[in-house]
Order: structure tokens, then C-alpha cells, then sequence
């Protein structure tokens, strides 16, 4: 990639997001378990604290995946960003959808995830997501 | 934390945030079901990039976003227009809490007005080496038009490429090999609205979530027709 010299914008007047560090880990959530309506699987995982930072996601995963727009599955592996939690649409005969919730409390990070279905109540695979957290704040603070 | 000589990375080629707004203050959520907003003025010339974290902490040891759907308390929605940053929560139903809240306002890449000074120390932003600076590979305002054929036409300024892509979906072409972190927000009606976040719909289950792969990166806008525009934030995940 060439650099363009006046790309860069520095302003010593503002504050800017610094990333303060980041962890990745394996959460594997266990295999039939069967989850309706608000039902959820909570694992706690240890990650170092940082105060007052905002906390952001990727989450990689391989599973099937419910493709919407061509109505076939297709197995792979996508990394999903967000700030506190996300979806995954996959497969496993019908169609499931999982929801996991990623919200740092103290020096622990609480993980949660909720299955839905489309019949409501079918049980669902193992499913092991790697996680990781970047903790991004402004400096000057 | 420990002291890491790879830690610290400023790249010149790309622009960075700016933060234009800061605050922090105490709230009260008190127990019930009724929706707590909290309106915050920002006095800046233009609307900014909304960004909100609470805490029940004072010094933010435990730090909340926006939160759709379970917990309770939660942080609902994050908006901002061109006088106030606007903060809803839920409250839990039986018990009342006390939290604190911190608001960032970030410039958004349109805005031509000044805007005060943030910085907090001897007037000068002061870096520290133990961070990262993330580049911002994207910054921009796109705006997405879907046509009765519920195409997307997105168009990308910064030598990105434009993408034609389904409905309910903005797509970013940006083949850098690894993940980069996307945020969004979505201006309407004088508004711009955080956009990181789902919503629950019975039958057509999350909307507004992100993702991201090693050659495109996008989000799902639960927009199927019409004009929107949407400021977009792509840093670089080092």
C-alpha cells in the first residue's frame, strides 16, 4: 500500500481511543441442553481489569450456517464484532439461533448465551466460540 | 499491566478518533418497568458520534454497554442530536440502583466545525506507549439506497470499494487479511443512533448486528427500503 502524506490527522486538542489490551480465550458451551424462550448457559471467564474501559468483541466460530438469502447451509468460520453481544444464525436441521451476551463485570467477564428456535424448544450441538476482548478507552483520563 | 515493547503503535498512514465530547456523571435508576432517560447537552456545532458505558462502580472496575435484551438494569439506546447526547436505560423491577455513566462523543467524518479542546492534561494529548493507537482504516458516512429490488448500492469513499449487496445489509470490501472491529451509528431524522447492538423481533429474530471477516466487514441495518445514512467506523484489530 502506497502512504499518502496527508492522510495522517493528528489534533493534540482532542482525546483519542486508545487500545488498551486485549485476551482471547475458548468458551465451549455444552451439547443438548434444550433452551426455550429465555433460557440461558452462563460461563464466567478471568480476564485482567481495566477500568473504565469500553470492552469490544470478536468471536470466531465454526458451524454451519444458515444461509437466509440462497436457503442452503454451508459450513465455515466468521468473526463477528459487537459491544455486548451478538447473534449467530446456524443450522442443524432447523434452522437455530444463537445469541450470545458478553458483559464484563468486576474482573470477570460473563459470558451468556441463549438459544432460540424456530419450533421453541429443540436441543442444540456443542458449540465452542473463540472469544476475544479489546479494550479500547480514551487517554487523558 | 506489563510493559511490552510491541504494545505501542501509531500509525501514520491512517487518521484517528477524535473524541469531541466527554462526561461522566451519577444516575439513579430507581426499580420499576417504566423507561429512565437521561439527556446530556453536548453544546458542540454539530451532532456527534454517540458512545455511552455505565457502571455501578465510581471508578468503572465493572463496565456496561448497550444491552438489548436480558440484563437489568440495561442500557437501551444511546442517540444523540444537534443539542443533547440522549441515554435510556430499563430499570430492574425490583430493585433500585445507583450507577454512573460516561458519554464520548466522537467526530464524525462530515462535520467541519470547531469544536472545544478534550484533553484533560497540560492541554496536549499525551500518549502512552503501553497502548495501541488503532487505526482508522475507514471512516465515513455512507449513505444505502434500496430499490424495489431490495439491492443495496453503498457507496464507499477512500479507495474501498463499492459493494452491491442484499438486503438489510451494509458490506465493506476492505481484503486486509484479519478481522478489523466495525462500529456504526444510523442518522435519521436529525438523529444519529449507536448501532452495535440487536434487536429482538419475534419471527424475525436480531437486527443491527455487526460482523467481520478477512476481506469485508458489515452489519445487518434491518433496512429493506428506502434511504438511510450510516456513519461507520472500521479500526484496524492489531
Amino acid at each position: 500500500m502506497s502512504s499518502r502524506p496527508n492522510r495522517f490527522i493528528l489534533n493534540s486538542d482532542y482525546m483519542s481511543l486508545a487500545q488498551a489490551g486485549n485476551q482471547e480465550i475458548d468458551i465451549v458451551l455444552p451439547a443438548g441442553t434444550s433452551i426455550s424462550g429465555l433460557g440461558y448457559v452462563t460461563k464466567l471467564v478471568n480476564l485482567p481489569a481495566v477500568k473504565g474501559a469500553i470492552p469490544r468483541y470478536l468471536v470466531s466460530y465454526e458451524t454451519t450456517v444458515y444461509n437466509m438469502e440462497t436457503q442452503q447451509t454451508e459450513t465455515k468460520t466468521v468473526t463477528i464484532p459487537t459491544e455486548g453481544m451478538f447473534d449467530i444464525w446456524s443450522s442443524n436441521g432447523l434452522p437455530h439461533y444463537y445469541v450470545l451476551f458478553a458483559r464484563p463485570d468486576k474482573d470477570k467477564l460473563r459470558v451468556s448465551a441463549q438459544v432460540i428456535t424456530q419450533s421453541g424448544n429443540q436441543p442444540f450441538d456443542s458449540i465452542t466460540f473463540k472469544l476475544r476482548v479489546s479494550y479500547m478507552y480514551p487517554p487523558n483520563l | 499491566m506489563a510493559q511490552n515493547l510491541a504494545h505501542f503503535m501509531l500509525n501514520s498512514d491512517y487518521p484517528m478518533d477524535k473524541v469531541v465530547f466527554y462526561k461522566q456523571q451519577q444516575i439513579s435508576l430507581p426499580a420499576g418497568s417504566s423507561a429512565i432517560t437521561f439527556t446530556i447537552p453536548h453544546s458542540l456545532l454539530f451532532t456527534p458520534l454517540p458512545i455511552a458505558i455505565w457502571s455501578e462502580d465510581e471508578d468503572f472496575s465493572s463496565v456496561y454497554g448497550l444491552d438489548q435484551l436480558v440484563m437489568a438494569p440495561r442500557m437501551t439506546l444511546v442517540k444523540a442530536d444537534a443539542t443533547n447526547i440522549t441515554v435510556s436505560f430499563t430499570p430492574d423491577s425490583g430493585t433500585a440502583y445507583t450507577g454512573y455513566l460516561r458519554v464520548y462523543g466522537l467526530l464524525p467524518a462530515n462535520a467541519t466545525q470547531e469544536a472545544a479542546p478534550t484533553v484533560r492534561q497540560s492541554a496536549k494529548l499525551v500518549f502512552d506507549t503501553d497502548k495501541i493507537y488503532c487505526p482508522l482504516i475507514f471512516s465515513g458516512l455512507i449513505t444505502t439506497d434500496f430499490n424495489p429490488n431490495n439491492v443495496a448500492k453503498v457507496n464507499v469513499t477512500h479507495g474501498y470499494k463499492e459493494l452491491t449487496t442484499q438486503a438489510n445489509r451494509v458490506e465493506i470490501e476492505h481484503n486486509l487479511g484479519n478481522y478489523p472491529f466495525i462500529s456504526f451509528w444510523r442518522e435519521a431524522n436529525g438523529e444519529i443512533k449507536a448501532g452495535n447492538y440487536v434487536t429482538f423481533q419475534p419471527g424475525y429474530p436480531l437486527q443491527y448486528y455487526s460482523y467481520s471477516d478477512i476481506d469485508k466487514c458489515g452489519f445487518y441495518c434491518g433496512q429493506s427500503a428506502g434511504q438511510d445514512k450510516w456513519h461507520i467506523r472500521i479500526y484496524a484489530n492489531v
